[in-house]
C-alpha cells in the first residue's frame, strides 16, 4: 500500500461507496486494473466497510424508556408522576396494525378491543341519566382531574364497571357535554400511540400506557376541543418529564365552546 | 405525532439507530441512555416526518442533537475529542476467524478513531447514509465527508493491521 496518495485513499474510499462519478469510478477501475497496491487497498476499504456495517447486528436495547410503574391504581400524587409511563421500545409492533376508528387487531389489544363496545354503552348510560354522582372510594387520580379541570370539565362520576372491568371517570361541561374515561388493565410493559377516532358522531381515544389502557368517549363534542384533551390526557399519562404548566397552557389556548 | 407509520419506520432503523448511538458513546450504557432519550423524544415530537426516508434523517439527527446536548451539558467535549486512555490487550491474540473477537477487534478499534471519523463513518457504513445525505445531517459541505470516510478507514486499517487493538477504560457515563 506504499506509494498511495491521500487523494487516492478518497478516491478509492468513495469508489467502494459509490459514490464517484461515472468517470472518476472509470477512472478509478482502470488504475486498479494495473496497481495492484491499489487493488488491496480497496479490498481493505470494503472489509473494513463490511465489518462496521456488522456492528449494527446487535440487537437495540428492548428495555423501557422509563420505568415507572404506578404503586396504585388510584393513588395517584403529582400530576403524571404517579402514572406508568412505560415506553418500551418495540411498542411499535403493537401500534403499527391499527387503524383510524379501531382499537387494533394486535393480541396484545385484544382485552381493550373486546372492551370498547361497552365501555361505550357505559358512556351512553351515564350520560343519559341524572346521576349516580360520584362513588365513594373510587377516587380520580389528581392529574386527571387537573387537566380536565383546565378545560371546563369537572369530575362529577366515578363508578367501577363489572364486565369489562374499568374504572368509569364522568365529566361534564358547562354546557352538559360529557366525556368519559375509562381506565383498565392492559398488557404490562406496552406503550404506544395515541388513537383517535370520530364515527358518526362518537369520539373516541385511546392508548396503553404501562399496565393501563385508557379510554375516553364523547359524543358531539368540539372535535379541536376533543383532541386536546385526548393528546393532553395521553401526554400527561406518558411523559413524566413533560412539564405540567406547558401543558396546561396547551389545554387553555385549545379551549373551545362545549357544543354538546 | 408519533403515529402508525413512524413505528413502522423506526421499527426499520433501530438496530442501525443503536449502533449509531453506540458508535457516539463510549460505553453501552451511555449508549442505552442516548437511544432511549432519543425515542422518548421522537414519540413526543408534534411533527415527525412520516417518509420513510426523512424519518430515518430526522431520527438520527435527533439522536445527534442530543448525544451533542449531553456533551455540553457535561462539559465533555474535549474528554470526548481527546484519545482515552488505552489499555494494551493485544497479548489477548484475536484469531481472525471468530466473528465475535472480530467484531469486538472492530468496535475496539473503531472507538480509537476520533470524533469526527465515527460520526461519519458510523452514518455511512452503519446508518447506509449516502455522502449526501451525511453531509446535509451533520451540516458539512460533502467533499469533508468524502475526505473523513476515507481517513477515518485508513485509520482503522492501520488499528486492524498493525495488531494495535486495544481496550479502553469502561467508566460509566463517559460519552
Amino acid at each position: 500500500m506504499t506509494g498511495l496518495r491521500a487523494s487516492d485513499d478518497e478516491m478509492l474510499s468513495a469508489y467502494a461507496d459509490g459514490e464517484l462519478s461515472a468517470d472518476d469510478a472509470a477512472w478509478v477501475a482502470n488504475r486498479l486494473a494495473r496497481e495492484p497496491d491499489l487493488a488491496r487497498k480497496l479490498a481493505e476499504f470494503h472489509r473494513i466497510k463490511a465489518a462496521l456495517a456488522r456492528l449494527a447486528d446487535d440487537p437495540a436495547p428492548d428495555v423501557p424508556i422509563i420505568s415507572a410503574t404506578p404503586k396504585r391504581r388510584f393513588g395517584y400524587g403529582a400530576v403524571a408522576a404517579a402514572v406508568a409511563a412505560v415506553a418500551v421500545l418495540g411498542a411499535g409492533l403493537l401500534y403499527t396494525s391499527h387503524t383510524a376508528g379501531s382499537f387494533g387487531t394486535k393480541p396484545e389489544t385484544a382485552t381493550v378491543l373486546t372492551q370498547k363496545e361497552r365501555l361505550v354503552a357505559s358512556h351512553d348510560v351515564w350520560a343519559a341519566s341524572e346521576g349516580p354522582y360520584l362513588s365513594e372510594g373510587l377516587q380520580a387520580p389528581a392529574w386527571m382531574e387537573t387537566l380536565l379541570r383546565a378545560n371546563g370539565l369537572e369530575l362529577v362520576h366515578s363508578a367501577a364497571v363489572p364486565a369489562p372491568n374499568a374504572e368509569h371517570f364522568g365529566f361534564v361541561g358547562k354546557n352538559d357535554c360529557r366525556l368519559s374515561l375509562f381506565v383498565s388493565a392492559a398488557p404490562a410493559d406496552t406503550a404506544g400511540t395515541l388513537l383517535i377516532s370520530s364515527d358518526g358522531g362518537l369520539q373516541t381515544a385511546s392508548w396503553i400506557d404501562g399496565s393501563d389502557g385508557f379510554l375516553l368517549v364523547a359524543r358531539g363534542m368540539d372535535a379541536l376541543r376533543f383532541n386536546t384533551v385526548a393528546t393532553s390526557m395521553h401526554l400527561a399519562a406518558r411523559d413524566l418529564r413533560r412539564d405540567g404548566d406547558e401543558m396546561l397552557a396547551t389545554l387553555a389556548a385549545a379551549r373551545q365552546t362545549c357544543n354538546a | 405525532m408519533f403515529g402508525a407509520d413512524q413505528h413502522s419506520n423506526l421499527d426499520g432503523i433501530r438496530r442501525k439507530l443503536f449502533a449509531y448511538a453506540r458508535a457516539l458513546c463510549r460505553d453501552r450504557h451511555a449508549a442505552e441512555d442516548l437511544y432511549q432519550d432519543a425515542l422518548l423524544r421522537a414519540m413526543s415530537a408534534k411533527d415527525v416526518p412520516a417518509g420513510t426516508a426523512s424519518f430515518r434523517v430526522w431520527m438520527f439527527r435527533l439522536l445527534r442533537n442530543l448525544w451533542i446536548d449531553n456533551l455540553r451539558t457535561q462539559k465533555r467535549r474535549e474528554a470526548v475529542l481527546t484519545r482515552v486512555e488505552l489499555t494494551d490487550i493485544s497479548s489477548a491474540g484475536h484469531s481472525g476467524n471468530d466473528p465475535v473477537l472480530d467484531r469486538l477487534a472492530i468496535r475496539e478499534a473503531f472507538m480509537q478513531l476520533s470524533k469526527e471519523h465515527r460520526d461519519v463513518l458510523a452514518l455511512v457504513d452503519i446508518g447506509g447514509f449516502s455522502y449526501e445525505e451525511t453531509a446535509e445531517l451533520l451540516g458539512i459541505p460533502r467533499g469533508t465527508v468524502m475526505s473523513r470516510v476515507s481517513r477515518g478507514r485508513v485509520a482503522l486499517a492501520a488499528q486492524l493491521v498493525e495488531g494495535n487493538v486495544v481496550a479502553f477504560p469502561t467508566r460509566r457515563g463517559r460519552a
